[in-house]
């Protein structure tokens, strides 16, 4: 019985080699990206509408400017309530997917993120970077 | 003679799945040494394309070292110059769509304005397509709602 059996001590001894080795240079984080799209930079057709979302993130305060609509101040990381916000402007505009994401110079990267996070959430798949300057105005052609 | 056949099994799923997740991720998913990404819970993989890194000490392109972080943050002006050039270089001679691409990965805790800085200088390199790469984590800052997901 036993003269019949395979000698696998040979695969073994590969197996103890490569196993280990593997789980060492196996990645158990997946990197994945975020897309920034063309918003801003004119060349969509989504331009001729009136309506243009910017998300501008200050150390202080998040904010959410529909152009032409409203203005509504969000307190920095209470994600549900700019969530909430960017909801309703989706539905309301249905047709509209760009936003703009105006930063200023001194937030966080991880921030940043995180509301880029939350518009892709809401629906709205076309996000672009800009900067704000120090007086809170859109730096235009800065950032992507 | 040990009966082996139960070890045998658990070694060869065990192989096949490393062989598997070593091939799915590649190079692609390499991330800087020095740089913590950011999580978030874009599912989108990482393009291949070339890669900035940006932490707090250095700002690199494929793993060169090109500016400190510092003399570009006092700099007044957003073109990081050394960046600049050597994406001009990396850029010459491809004018396709996907020589446009360019994945920035940037530590968590920098500050936009150097972000800001590494947008400009890549976009004015010709670099318009610019991704950022994340980890994946779904449950990344709040409870992720999966019917309103695009």
């Amino acid at each position: 019985m036993n003269a019949r059996e395979l000698n696998v001590t040979p695969l073994m001894n590969l197996f103890v080699a490569i196993v280990p080795l593997l789980l060492l240079s196996a990645v158990f984080v997946s990197v994945t990206s975020i897309d920034l799209g063309s918003a801003g930079r004119g060349d969509t057709p989504q331009e001729e509408s009136d309506f243009q979302l910017i998300l501008r993130v200050t150390p202080s305060a998040w904010w959410v400017d529909a152009r032409g609509e409203t203005s509504t101040r969000i307190d920095t990381r209470d994600g549900d309530a700019l969530l909430g916000i960017l909801d309703t402007l989706r539905a309301a505009h249905p047709e509209h997917t760009s936003v703009l994401v105006a930063c200023a110079r001194d937030v966080e990267y991880s921030e940043v993120v995180a509301v880029l996070d939350l518009a892709a959430l809401a629906g709205f798949a076309d996000c672009a970077l800009v900067g704000l300057s120090a007086s809170g105005n859109v730096q235009q052609g800065e950032g992507s | 003679m040990l009966r082996m056949t139960a070890l045998m099994d658990i070694f060869s799923t065990l192989l096949l799945f490393l062989l598997k997740s070593f091939v799915a991720d590649g190079q692609s998913g390499t991330v800087t040494p020095g740089v913590t990404l950011p999580s978030s819970i874009a599912q989108q993989s990482p393009a291949d394309a070339p890669v900035v890194a940006v932490t707090e000490e250095f700002i690199s392109l494929e793993g060169e070292v090109m500016a400190r972080s510092s003399d570009a943050k006092r700099s007044e002006a957003l073109q990081v110059e050394p960046l600049y050039e050597a994406l001009l270089r990396l850029r010459a001679g491809d004018d396709g769509e996907a020589g446009r691409r360019l994945v920035v990965q940037g530590d968590r805790g920098i500050e936009f304005r150097l972000l800001q800085r590494v947008m400009y200088t890549s976009q004015r390199a010709g670099f318009t397509r610019v991704s950022l790469a994340v980890i994946q984590d779904d449950a990344a800052g709040r409870v992720v709602h999966e019917d309103t997901s695009p």
